[in-house]
């Protein structure tokens, strides 16, 4: 059973579709990424999900429950941290999370004790008795984050819940995470790439409004991997670069070539083809036919980032 | 504690914390100082500007108006008249509420929890109507004190018979402010449409129908007792229909809120 899956949802604001067809399934037990550049549908997704908003047209479960016909379901098994967290200035963080405790049916006792816990976790226990008015963004961040666990949900939503923290801080949330795995469902955005590859297991990247690849993390990576790009760095004269390169551009496994002037006249050539053994075997017979002197040889495995790009450029993997 | 006594307590909590409870508070003592102050301060300053205005200066009009001696009925009259303020302070406190929430992403928390949202709606409307309370009883409070030492005690229950008369003008506003800040983007919308609504309602009193209906009938109703002339509504329709105006706007923003993009 899926812990979150969506079919055909669209949502519609205006004239604009924010999603258009989206399909989903997150497994149970996962930490699923959300990739996908401003605008994509990944807050609208997971408003959805989250029961803040509707969808137009599509359907949405989370554990079997219809997020339109079972909302109070939803909303007992589900934590959310919106992209922007504000709370109630007026309340301290203690009273923030103890009265969302008690909301959830917590004990006046249990509710202090799981606050105050909670508090610890996310590195705000010294302050807890401060009004929020005087928060800073990470600090309402790691708020965010012990409010979305108050209830202990079997799944979180985060929406970008690094984003407002400086590095250790992103590592303490992270470290947190890895923790929460074991028994929940995790689902998340970043725009900070690195740190999705490192924590997820599957990904999906949306772009207007829709899934256009997705996979665990060794899939992706295998995706990458035909996608290398090979690196040269080659000194010689202009006549001898162009020859060299109307070459290279001939060869069919070789999708594209960037050239770059680098120090003391040395030229780098950069080429993506998914044939890398290939390109390491003739390239420098090829550099030595016309009489270029090679400084250099590397095979770059492009990160996720890398990978990103090219999907949103249109170049999605087969 | 049950959700609605969370609820509440939230709600109680929001009122003290950000001094509306406070702000409610001193305009009730000003409704009754302000009361007792035109009564009993116009006759004094109009002999200082009799005694200061040079001779053949004709002070008839002011003198019409000012230089009457202070009574029991002058007293209510610009009490009630005064009571106004409060329902000022109803329109312009009340205005943030849910509309501001919604625009800095305050309810977006509380929205996504499992608690009955005619509760979140029902508890708001409490809290701000016992503000509004506590700025009434001071007021009364004050205005007993300034009879009694002035004139006569009131009969007390004819007193709280007006008393209640204005809780409930002033909660059937207030329910009416919690649904205009439901339909707002900001602050300064949810006091607009609810000053709108309140002096549209006020076209109710004109039209033949539909002026039995009026949210303004308890208002109405607290001066036709506190000079002890005849109503032309029975109290218990006009409580009736101002129990009817309450629930129909907090069931009606419930609504709003539930379509609407929190």
């Amino acid at each position: 059973m899926w812990a979150i899956q969506t079919t055909q949802l669209k949502k519609r604001f205006g004239d604009h579709w924010a999603l258009a067809g989206l399909d989903l399934e997150v497994p149970k037990g996962t930490i699923f990424g959300l990739l996908g550049p401003n605008g994509a549908g990944k807050t609208t997704t997971f408003r959805i999900l989250s029961t803040l908003t509707s969808a137009t047209e599509g359907k949405a479960e989370i554990l079997g429950f219809n997020v339109q016909t079972h909302p109070t379901e939803i909303q007992k098994r589900l934590g959310y941290l919106p992209q922007h967290p504000t709370f109630y200035k007026w309340m301290s963080a203690l009273e923030l999370l103890v009265f969302f405790a008690r909301a959830s049916g917590f004990s006046k006792q249990d509710a202090t004790k799981r606050s105050e816990e909670l508090l610890e976790r996310v590195g705000l226990h010294d302050r807890k008795d401060d009004r929020i008015k005087g928060y800073s963004g990470g600090m309402m961040q790691r708020l965010g984050i012990a409010q979305a666990l108050i209830h202990a949900p079997e799944i979180l939503i985060l929406d970008e819940p690094v984003s407002a923290l400086d590095p250790p801080g992103r590592i303490e949330v992270f470290d947190l995470l890895h923790e929460l795995r074991e028994d929940h469902t995790i689902l998340l955005s970043s725009h900070i790439l690195e740190d999705l590859e490192r924590m997820c297991d599957q990904v999906a990247f949306l772009r207007d409004g829709q899934v256009i690849l997705s996979g665990d993390m060794e899939s992706i990576h295998a995706k990458v991997e035909q996608h290398q790009s090979v690196s040269l760095l080659v000194e010689g004269t202009q006549a001898q670069y162009d020859a060299f390169i109307k070459e290279i551009d001939a060869l069919p496994w070789i999708s594209a070539v960037t050239t770059h002037t680098e120090k003391h006249k040395r030229v780098k050539i950069e080429l993506h083809t998914k044939e890398h053994e290939q390109a390491v075997d003739m390239l420098p017979s090829m550099v030595t036919k016309h009489t270029l002197r090679m400084w250099q040889l590397t095979i770059s495995q492009p990160s996720l980032e890398g990978l990103f790009v090219q999907v949103m450029e249109g170049n999605t993997p087969s | 504690m049950n959700t609605l006594g969370l609820l509440m307590r939230k709600e109680l909590l929001y009122q003290w914390r950000t001094h509306r409870l406070l702000i409610f508070l001193l305009l009730g003592i000003s409704v009754s100082l302000l009361a007792y102050s035109l009564e009993f301060g116009a006759r004094s300053l109009f002999t200082l500007i009799k005694e200061s205005t040079p001779a053949g200066v004709d002070l008839s009009v002011l003198a019409d108006l000012f230089s009457r001696p202070p009574t029991l009925v002058g007293l209510s009259q610009r009490y009630l008249e005064n009571i106004f303020l409060l329902s000022v302070g109803v329109v312009l406190i009340g205005g943030g509420g849910f509309a501001q929430e919604i625009q800095s992403g305050e309810l977006t928390p509380l929205w996504s929890r499992p608690l009955p949202r005619f509760q979140i709606v029902l508890t708001r409307w409490a809290a701000a109507t016992f503000s509004a309370f506590v700025g009434l009883f001071c007021s009364a409070i004050l205005y007993l004190l300034f009879t009694s030492l002035h004139f006569e005690t009131p009969k007390l229950l004819p007193f709280l018979q007006v008393l209640m008369c204005l809780g409930s003008s002033l909660a059937v506003y207030t329910a009416i402010v919690v649904l205009a800040s439901t339909l707002s983007r900001g602050t300064a919308m949810t006091i607009g449409i609810a000053g709108g609504g309140l002096l549209a309602t006020q076209a109710f009193a004109f039209l033949p129908f539909l002026s039995r209906l009026s949210p303004h009938h308890p208002a109405a109703l607290a001066s036709t007792l506190a000079f002890g002339l005849e109503a032309s509504l029975s109290p218990a329709w006009v409580y009736s229909v101002a129990a009817l105006w309450m629930v129909g706007c907090l069931l009606l923003a419930t609504w709003v809120l539930t379509k609407r993009e929190v």
